[in-house]
């Protein structure tokens, strides 16, 4: 259970991000300049087996994170209904498409990085 | 009566919030991990039955449940970690990498917005899909900044997360993608979170390169998109 000890490391950057944010009128969100702040600061300390296990607890419940915003959707049903065939061909098409085209080229590009460095 | 009990006290919902997450888990643990009962998924779907069926608003609900909402930023700050921890590996690739980030980064976005623009969709549903393949808690982040809608937001991330986690073996097998890396990186840049659970069932470095890809992706796009859409709309 120690790990719960440094969530609230976590919410320092987190709040540290809004202030910083609010302060600068950042147009980017405040959580982003947190995971900035923080992956400087994990940069400066020695690599600490606790706060890598906190991570991964937290970052195990993200579904439970995920349901206040997503129960929203009740509010958009007519929305929806309005736009679904945009919706579905821009969710199901876009997705599939860009996703072979990534992997396609990821493996591509790695290939050939890989075998200049062999020459 | 059991509508005023909720109504009234709103630590219930709390409570029956943590509870449905629980039986999703558990739900799709003895499922053995079916990727249709994702516990995402099933957990938005119950809240959604429950409160329909006790007709509470959801602006109630929210406010007795923003504190979950908070650890979603909390969740997003922490993914720094992974990305510090896998840093050699990031350095050692960077290059490829870099091009593959830069390239998708524009062309994930841009392909759902041109699709539903196409289609006569409106700009408010513009706006919501454009971050659909960046982490959620960057995503509502993002949607926060620029005028989507969080909750659409947040079903339309989730939703391309879960094509990407159901569709990449296939994908893998009949395109010939066999290095680990690429399969990795490339179901972390389209299919953020939830593609990465499923990234790291394949092995640890596919999984690793998934978080990377992820965060990398997350960051850029929030970063980038406020200003691009400030162009645009």
């Amino acid at each position: 259970m120690k790990f719960v000890l440094y969530i609230p490391l976590f919410i320092i950057f987190q709040l540290s991000g809004d202030k910083l944010k609010a302060f600068f009128d950042l147009p980017v969100p405040g959580a982003t300049i947190g995971m900035l702040l923080l992956l400087i600061f994990l940069f400066i300390i020695p690599q600490n087996k606790n706060i890598t296990h906190a991570a991964q607890k937290l970052l195990f419940h993200l579904p439970l994170f995920f349901i206040p915003a997503g129960v929203g959707i009740m509010q958009y049903t007519e929305i929806l209904q309005q736009d679904s065939l945009a919706l579905l061909v821009s969710v199901f098409g876009s997705t599939i498409l860009c996703f072979i085209f990534a992997a396609w080229f990821t493996q591509y590009l790695l290939k050939r990085s890989e075998s200049t460095l062999t020459k | 009566m059991m509508h005023n009990l909720l109504q009234n006290t709103p630590i219930l919902l709390l409570v029956l919030t943590l509870l449905v997450y629980v039986v999703s888990l558990r739900l799709y643990q003895s499922s053995n991990k079916n990727i249709l009962l994702l516990p995402v998924v099933t957990g938005i779907t119950l809240v959604i039955s429950l409160l329909t069926a006790l007709d509470i608003q959801y602006s109630d609900y929210f406010e007795s449940v923003e504190i979950i909402h908070f650890l979603l930023s909390t969740a997003t700050v922490a993914l720094a970690v992974p990305l510090r921890n896998n840093f050699h590996l990031i350095v050692e690739h960077a290059f490829p990498l870099t091009i593959s980030l830069a390239i998708m980064g524009v062309l994930t976005p841009a392909l759902a917005v041109l699709s539903a623009w196409f289609l006569g969709a409106d700009t408010v549903i513009l706006l919501s899909l454009a971050p659909k393949s960046i982490s959620t808690p960057f995503a509502i982040g993002v949607a926060e900044e620029i005028g989507g809608y969080p909750s659409l937001v947040a079903t339309i991330v989730i939703v391309t997360g879960a094509i990407v986690a159901v569709i990449s073996s296939s994908v893998f097998k009949f395109c010939a993608i066999h290095h680990p890396i690429a399969q990795g990186f490339s179901m972390g840049l389209v299919g953020h979170g939830i593609a990465t659970a499923s990234a790291f069932e394949i092995s640890m470095k596919t999984g690793a390169f998934s978080a990377l890809a992820m965060g990398l992706m997350g960051l850029s796009t929030s970063i980038m998109l406020p200003y691009f859409v400030s162009w645009f709309f």
